[in-house]
This record gives structure tokens, sequence and C-alpha cells, in this order.
């Protein structure tokens, strides 16, 4: 038996859901794996296990120190869902003051938070599953890899490829602002086969060309501003430098 | 062969023609929808009369985008294997450009050549081809600059000559479709046939304005162009989708994915297609050898212009022009291949 736990940051606990969506499958992997660790899921939690999945992101002093303690009780660590791999919707505070930011409190904000960051920032990270909230079927990837001793790997291709695997008619062509040419595979490109453009929710992969494709945006004539929000969304943090670079064309 | 077999079909009866065509063989023809495709027909009203080629070209019937090969289980005595190769239809497809038989040509030659394969075998085997003239080209076409619309294989051939389809016969089986509906074509049928062709071709060529028949000399100079500062200037606007790659009706290149349940006991082997503009085509356990864009751009390019011509003797392209059509970053095959000659 391999002893799991998955473990929440700051974030929406959708990723947690999403564990549990895994339904009729859960029991499959229950043969094999024992949840140690899931308030989501169970009232008795405990330490250590030998994979720890960890959501969200700290935003809070505390939340770093559990972060690490979690690293400390585990093997293998594995980012679950873009806020953990990077630092996703959190990171959106980020483009703006802290105190700008702690406006939405009515009163007294409850703290001070830190920036939200990758977790990888804090703690060696030995996997990551990408999207909001991850996929399935790469998280089922992951688990068999690590049963049958496997290497796992994410894709290093962009959605617009899957996309194009399912013959879709491309949203670009309506006008769209579609993120699938830097966004990173593994979804199956769920949203524009849908109808949707995508938003970005698997974050940015190693090749994306943002150039190419802020200027294809722009010869479409989306503006500036519309790109920037579209960046930001999902993944203000490992863009940072590419959104500063807009923001001066 | 009995190309010199010519008849006309009063327009008017190519619905009876075609429904007694579905009676006898699983028939694919354009279909308009998102995007215009060859789709299975069932009726003959279902067939759209296009001016001229599909969105998408026949490579998914014959080689689709993703197909298992095999299943495997392990039973008491070991792992059973159970092959996902199905006994194909006999087919015919109607309203077939002549970029995309030659695409066909070029297609079966990778395929079924020295190297074959037993599922596009099976789906390719048997294929009837009904081709049609195009009414006016896409802005994108450019089929002149590899021998024009009419391709050298087809079993029947139509041309809109107004009241009548002009119907050429090019196989003994082209020839077994000609019923009692067909009337003997007349000279000046003929001449009206030409005369269309002519015209058409002639709207591509404007368009067009590549000379690529010194196949072996043009080959050779894109081959040189190695160093060319096109290639790093392509590579700045290129997003790497690979979309003119999968949309190119002569693109084969497919990666080879293993799908287990979690112990391995189940599982299954599939193909799906790749394309070299992606950064993982060329990584191998010790290195990746095309890292950089501008190889990649450039390694499509001489993988249609250059290597297929060392190996065949031929393009590996058709002039369709839906890399072009379909490309986010308005890359335009053309304008590199002009480059390059001039
Ligand atoms: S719809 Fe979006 S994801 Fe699909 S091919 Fe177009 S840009 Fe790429
Ligand atoms: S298409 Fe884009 S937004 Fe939709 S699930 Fe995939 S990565 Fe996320
Ligand atoms: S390279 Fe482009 S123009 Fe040539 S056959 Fe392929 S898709 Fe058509
Ligand atoms: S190497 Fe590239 S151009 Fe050649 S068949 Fe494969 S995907 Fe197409
Ligand atoms: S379709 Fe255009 S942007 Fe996409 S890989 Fe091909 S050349 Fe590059």
């Amino acid at each position: 038996m391999i002893s799991i736990g998955i473990f929440s940051l700051s974030c929406c606990e959708g990723c947690s859901v999403q564990f549990l969506n895994l339904e009729g499958k859960l029991l499959e992997v229950l043969k094999y794996y024992n949840i140690e660790n899931f308030r989501l899921a169970k009232e008795l939690n405990s330490l250590p296990v030998d994979i720890a999945f960890v959501e969200g992101t700290p935003t809070t002093a505390e939340e770093v120190k559990k972060l690490l303690k979690i690293r400390r009780d585990s093997n293998v660590l594995v980012a679950l869902g873009t806020c953990a791999a990077t630092g996703g919707v959190p990171g959106l505070v980020n483009t703006m003051s802290k105190r700008e930011a702690m406006k939405v409190y009515d009163s007294n904000p409850p703290y001070m938070p830190v920036d939200p960051k990758p977790i990888d920032y804090y703690v060696p990270v030995e996997h990551k599953l990408y999207g909001c909230p991850f996929s399935k079927d790469e998280l089922m990837e992951l688990i068999t890899a690590v049963i049958m001793n496997k290497s796992f790997k994410n894709r290093e291709s962009s959605v617009c490829v899957e996309c194009a695997l399912r013959e879709n008619a491309c949203l670009l062509d309506k006008g769209e602002l579609c993120m699938g040419p830097v966004t990173r595979a593994g979804c199956r490109a769920l949203c524009p086969s849908n109808g949707a453009p995508c938003r970005g929710c698997r974050g940015p992969y190693e090749d994306a060309n943002y150039k190419a494709h802020i200027r294809t945006l722009m010869d479409m004539g989306i503006t500036r501003e519309e790109i920037i929000e579209a960046y930001s969304m999902f993944s203000y943090e490992p863009l940072k430098e590419v959104i500063a670079w807009l923001k001066e064309q | 062969m009995m190309t010199n077999y010519v008849f006309k079909l009063p327009k008017n009866r190519i619905y009876e023609f075609l429904n007694s065509l579905i009676a006898e063989y699983t028939v694919y023809a354009p279909v308009e929808g998102e995007t215009s495709r060859f789709e299975r027909i069932t009726d003959a009203c279902e067939v759209q009369f296009l001016p001229n080629r599909t969105d998408r070209s026949l490579k998914s019937i014959f080689f689709p985008p993703e197909e298992e090969f095999f299943k495997w289980k392990k039973e008491k005595d070991g792992y059973v294997v159970t092959d996902s190769l199905k006994p194909s239809p006999k087919k015919l497809i109607f309203g077939v450009r002549g970029c995309d038989v030659r695409a066909l040509d070029i297609l079966d030659r990778y395929m079924m050549g020295e190297f074959s394969d037993p599922y596009y075998k099976e789906r390719r085997k048997n294929t009837v081809i009904i081709g049609m003239t195009c009414d006016y080209p896409r802005s994108s076409c450019f089929c002149t600059a590899f021998g024009g619309m009419i391709p050298h294989h087809y079993d029947l051939w139509f041309t809109d000559i107004g009241a009548y389809y002009l119907v050429e016969v090019g196989s003994d089986t082209g020839m077994k479709l000609i019923d009692s509906q067909f009337q003997k074509a007349t000279e000046q049928d003929i001449k009206r046939k030409n005369q269309r062709i002519e015209k058409v071709e002639l709207e591509i060529e404007k368009q067009t304005k590549i000379n690529l028949c010194e196949t072996k000399h043009c080959s050779q100079k894109i081959k040189t162009s190695v160093e060319h500062p096109m290639w790093k200037e392509l590579a700045e606007i290129c997003l790497a989708c690979g979309k003119c790659n999968f949309i190119c009706p002569t693109c084969h290149c497919f990666d080879v994915i293993d799908t287990t349940n979690l112990d391995g006991s189940e599982g299954a082997r599939m193909r799906r297609w790749d394309s070299c503009h992606l950064y993982e085509y060329a990584k191998t356990s010790a290195e990746n050898f095309r890292k950089e864009r501008h190889a990649r751009v450039r390694y499509r390019v001489f993988d249609k212009f250059v290597f297929p011509v060392m190996r065949y003797s031929t393009y590996a392209c058709t002039g369709c022009g839906r890399c072009t059509d379909i490309c986010p970053a308005g890359i335009d095959i053309r304008e590199i291949l002009r480059e390059m000659i001039a």
C-alpha cells in the first residue's frame, strides 16, 4: 500500500473535489493507495505519507510552515492543479498593491498576505498536475506510473495540438481570444471542443511563443488590455515578464 | 485503361446515380458543417456540390487522428492480444479534387510503399475515386505548380459543362459504373470541358506564380537554403501548433502510445498524429535535435520539397493550400517557395 495525502492551501478546493470526482476509478485506486490524510473527505488525518498532493498555494506565513511540514513528512510531493503548479488564480493579487488588494475586506483584513507563488518557490516538487481543476486522466496517468514504476511527464505542446487532433474549427477564425496556442496540452482541448475559447487554465508550456500569439491576437483587433487580462487570469506569476513587456507595447 | 471513353450525364440524373452508388458502396462525399469535409452519406441529398476543395482532406478516412492498434489482457495462461483492425467496407469517394487524389498517391507511397501499414492498407484498398473539376480556386490554391487540377489516376472524373457533367473514365472499375443514364460525349462537350479547365487553371496560375517544374533543380535550391535568414523570421511568428501538419493531406507522422489499467494487466496501444513543428517531436533519450523552432519550421518545408524528392522523386505537396488557410500566424507556403526558388 502506498500512503497518500491530499492537502489544501489557499484555493477554492476544486482540486480536492476533482479528486473525489474520480468516482468509480477512486475505488480502483484505493486497492493500491491508502488515503492517510484528506481533510475534505475524512475525519482522522495523519502524517507522514508516501505521496503528498498539495492543492492551492500559501498566502499566509502559517501556510508556508504547513507546506514545509508536508514536504518534510512526504517522499513525493505533487503540485495538484494550477494554483500549486504556477501560482494560478491566487497570483492575480500580485498584479496590485497589497493595500489595494486588502480593500475587498470591509473592515480590517484578517492577516497580511504573502505573495502567492507556485509551491516550488518554497519546496522541491516532484510532479505537477496542471489545470483548474487538474485533469483526471492525467492524475490516473501519474497514479499508474507510480505503481508501475514508470516515469510521468507533462505535455510540452499546446492545447491547439489537442484541439487540431479533434478536428475542431479554430475559434481564432471567429475572432475569439483563445489562449490555446500558449497553454499546456493535457485537457484534450476541453473548452474549444465545447465551443468556448481556452482561458489558459493549465498555464503556459516551455515552447510557447508569446510574442507570436500576441501578434496574432492584435492582428485580429483584440486590444492590449484584453490580452493582459487573459494572460493574467491563470498565469500572472509565470508570465509576469511577458505581461510587463506587453504593457510597454 | 480506357482513358478514351468519355461520357456525359445530365445534371438532373446525378442524385439517381449517387443513390445507385450508395446501394453498392460505403460512399463518402463533401458535406459542409463548421468545416467542410468528406463524410459518410446514406442519401444523395446529403451531398454538397462545393465549388472547390473541402476544408479537410481525405486523410482521416484512411488514417484517423487517433486509432487503436490492439488491446491486451492478462489471462490465466498469459497475455491475450486482440487486434483492433476491422475489415473495411468497399468505399467510394465522390467529389474528390485533383489535389486530394494526388495527395492520396503520395500518402500511399509512405504508407503502402517500402513500409506497409496494415491499418492504412485495409481502409485504403478497393477505394473507388470519383473526382471533380473545381469551378474556381480558393485564394490559397496552387495546384498548377504540381501539374494542375486533373490527376493521373481516378476511376471517374466529372467536369461541369452546363446542363451536363462531362464524365471521363480512368479505369475498368470506373467503366463498370457507367450505366444507361450516361450518354456519349460529343466533340463539342469535350471542347467545353477543356476550355473550362483551362480557364480555372489560368486563374490558379495567376495567383500561384511559382514554377516548380524542374523538380530536381528546385529541390536542390531549397536544400541549399539551410542558412537562409527566412527560417528565423518564420520562427518568430510560428506558434508551433502543428496545425499545418495535421491538416496536410500528405503528412503522415504519428506517435505510438500505450495506456494501461493500474497494474498493467489490461491495456491498449494506439497511435496519434504527430507534427514535426512540436518541441517534443525530435526529443530522444539522448537529446532534442530540433529544439530551435526555426529548425522545425525548416524541417517541414524540407520534408515536402527536398526529402521526398530524394526518396521518391516527387514533392510531398499538392498545392492544396490548406496549410496556408489554417495557419494562425498567416504563414503562406507559397511565399516560402517564392523566396527559395526565386
Ligand atoms: S480554438 Fe483555440 S485551442 Fe483550438 S486551435 Fe484555435 S487557438 Fe488553438
Ligand atoms: S481548454 Fe484551456 S481553459 Fe479549458 S480546460 Fe483546457 S487549458 Fe483549461
Ligand atoms: S504542404 Fe500545404 S499546400 Fe502542400 S499539400 Fe500540405 S497542406 Fe497542401
Ligand atoms: S516530418 Fe513533418 S512534414 Fe514530414 S510528414 Fe511528418 S509532420 Fe509532415
Ligand atoms: S500552422 Fe502556422 S503557426 Fe502553426 S505550426 Fe504551422 S506554421 Fe507554425
